[in-house]
């Protein structure tokens, strides 16, 4: 058994991956038993991988290790407080668990005037770009020579876009007194197009981010599951040819459940 | 006193600072209401007073480990810190794990047809668990290697590709709904999701190939991306750091009300 494994262990991740795989794609014909029992192997896959590594990549290295290898005695507080965590389980302490929930708000708290200096603040003088065309000049400043590369009238026009865009989707969010003034209610409504601009690019992105993975997963039922069952040649014509087959079998039980119900479905 | 011990002398420590950290927890317990509302907000203060006084008080050149850098009396600690915070949340993976078992054993006790998920749950994660720490220890055996192999790149990954891949469909059906053209914000939605999606693929670019230069449907998606979508989500990210930092502050100086802080 266990040389079986080890000696085939390419070719049973391949199978094991197409099952996975079609077990899961099972929900697109209607929830089943097959996709709630792949569904759990996933979650019992995923809090199992999580566990591990959370031990061996965070408390083996960075705790155990110190405190039991190391010497480092006092490691132990770290265990103790970390089970503070644990008192959310008692009903009559449970007030203990806030304790290191209020230990990390605070941390974040403070981390967040660093993370505003480091990763917002810089972007506030940046967003303020040249708008006047101008070819390539060179300054002097304290004796320093600075290169200024050419900017197009193309280039001052997009710039000009870029900053009129950063003022008004800012102006939309401006709550502190109610945008009566038609310079402030016109220039947020602009703000508000400009976000539907974002938002419509930012749902195209991921649709077609979703679409990759599927046809990944497709590539790898072909390709890579096929050569590996069925040979090099015919591989992915064989997977091809069953899939095909799966999907009319699914269409010919969607159809007769219709019939047999027209009312149901979505 | 917190130096490294060896021998006889670190378990006499360890076992003091147990016997401290049970006496700290049964005082704790015995807390009137009024005094754990102050132990919460000194704990929340002190947790953001390090990173808030690192990062105000003054800087001058140091050495950090050998090497020079700009810092403070506090500088030196932030390695330490950032080592021991991510072990200290670490915990709290143990507590959606207990809640995962508390719900499987329920169902498992119950014995019906649906307990058969929970035994695979239960079954995945622990050989998981057991196969993960196993390869990852110093020379783990073949057959270990091959299991962990067989679990995580074979079943692991592909269930977590093809559950993501899943959303596919759906968003197809969430995209019809969003992007009927209802009014001039959905327009602005549709036009410029297809412009995004369509100047993606080869089709896309094929179909605008023979427009001039400018209106090939890649270059306007660039410019859509570059010029419009960037400024547009760096102004909310600007309001969003402005107003995490005004929720971090109220937080840290106890101004914050609610269940947190009152009960």
């Amino acid at each position: 058994m266990t040389e079986l494994l080890v000696k085939n262990a390419n070719v049973i991740l391949l199978w094991v991956g197409a099952i996975c795989t079609l077990g899961l794609y099972s929900v697109l014909y209607k929830e089943n038993r097959l996709y709630r029992i792949f569904e759990h192997l996933f979650l019992g896959l995923a809090t199992g991988y999580l566990v591990a590594q959370t031990w061996t990549d965070v408390l083996l290295p960075k705790w155990w290790k110190p405190m039991w290898d190391e010497g480092r005695w006092y490691f132990i507080f770290i265990g103790v407080f970390g089970s503070f965590y644990y008192f959310i389980f008692s009903q009559k302490h449970s007030w203990i668990s806030r304790i290191i929930i209020g230990f990390f708000l605070g941390v974040a708290s403070g981390q967040a005037f660093q993370a505003y200096a480091n990763d917002y603040w810089p972007q506030i003088p940046s967003s303020f770009k040249p708008v006047i065309p101008h070819p390539e000049t060179q300054i002097t400043v304290a004796g320093k020579v600075t290169k200024i590369a050419e900017l197009t009238t193309a280039g001052a026009i997009n710039n000009l876009i870029f900053m009129v865009i950063v003022f008004c989707v800012m102006m939309y969010f401006f709550f502190s007194f109610e945008q009566k003034n038609p310079v402030i209610k016109n220039s947020a409504k602009l703000g508000r197009w400009m976000m539907m601009f974002t938002f419509g690019a930012i749902f195209g992105a991921t649709i077609m981010a979703r679409l990759a993975l599927l046809i990944d997963r497709i590539d790898y039922l072909l390709n890579e599951f096929g050569t590996a069952a069925f040979g090099q040649g015919s591989g992915a014509t064989t997977v091809f040819g069953i899939l095909l087959v799966l999907m009319a079998i699914v269409l010919y039980l969607a159809l007769k459940k219709d019939k047999e119900s027209p009312d149901e479905g979505v | 006193m917190f130096t490294p011990q060896t021998g006889g002398a670190w378990y006499g420590y360890i076992a003091g600072a147990i016997v401290a950290s049970i006496v700290l927890i049964v005082i704790l317990t015995q807390l009137p209401q009024r005094a754990r509302k102050w132990v919460l907000f000194t704990v929340t203060f002190l947790g953001g007073l390090f990173y808030a006084l690192e990062f105000f008080l003054p800087t001058h050149e140091m050495m950090i480990e050998g090497n020079k850098a700009e810092g403070n009396f506090l500088t030196p600690f932030v390695v330490p810190m950032a080592n021991i915070l991510p072990a200290l949340s670490s915990f709290a993976v143990g507590l959606g794990v207990i809640n995962l078992f508390q719900l499987h054993t329920k169902r498992v006790l119950k014995w019906n047809l649906d307990s058969i998920n929970s035994v695979v749950f239960f079954v995945a994660m622990i050989l998981m668990t057991v196969a993960h720490i196993m390869a990852k220890r110093p020379h783990p055996s073949e057959f270990v290697t091959s299991l962990q192999k067989i679990l995580f790149d074979g079943a692991l990954q592909s269930l977590d590709a093809t559950m993501f891949s899943i959303i596919a469909f759906y968003i197809t059906s969430a995209a019809y709904r969003a992007f009927r053209v209802r009014s001039l914000e959905a327009t602005l939605l549709l036009a410029t999701a297809i412009i995004v999606m369509l100047g993606q693929i080869t089709i896309g670019q094929l179909l605008t190939s023979s427009l001039p230069d400018y209106l090939h449907i890649e270059v306007v998606r660039n410019w859509i991306l570059t010029k419009v979508n960037a400024p547009a989500t760096r102004a909310i990210a600007v309001g969003l750091g402005i107003g995490s930092l005004a929720v971090g502050l109220r937080i840290w100086l106890g101004l914050e009300r609610g269940s947190y802080f009152e009960n």
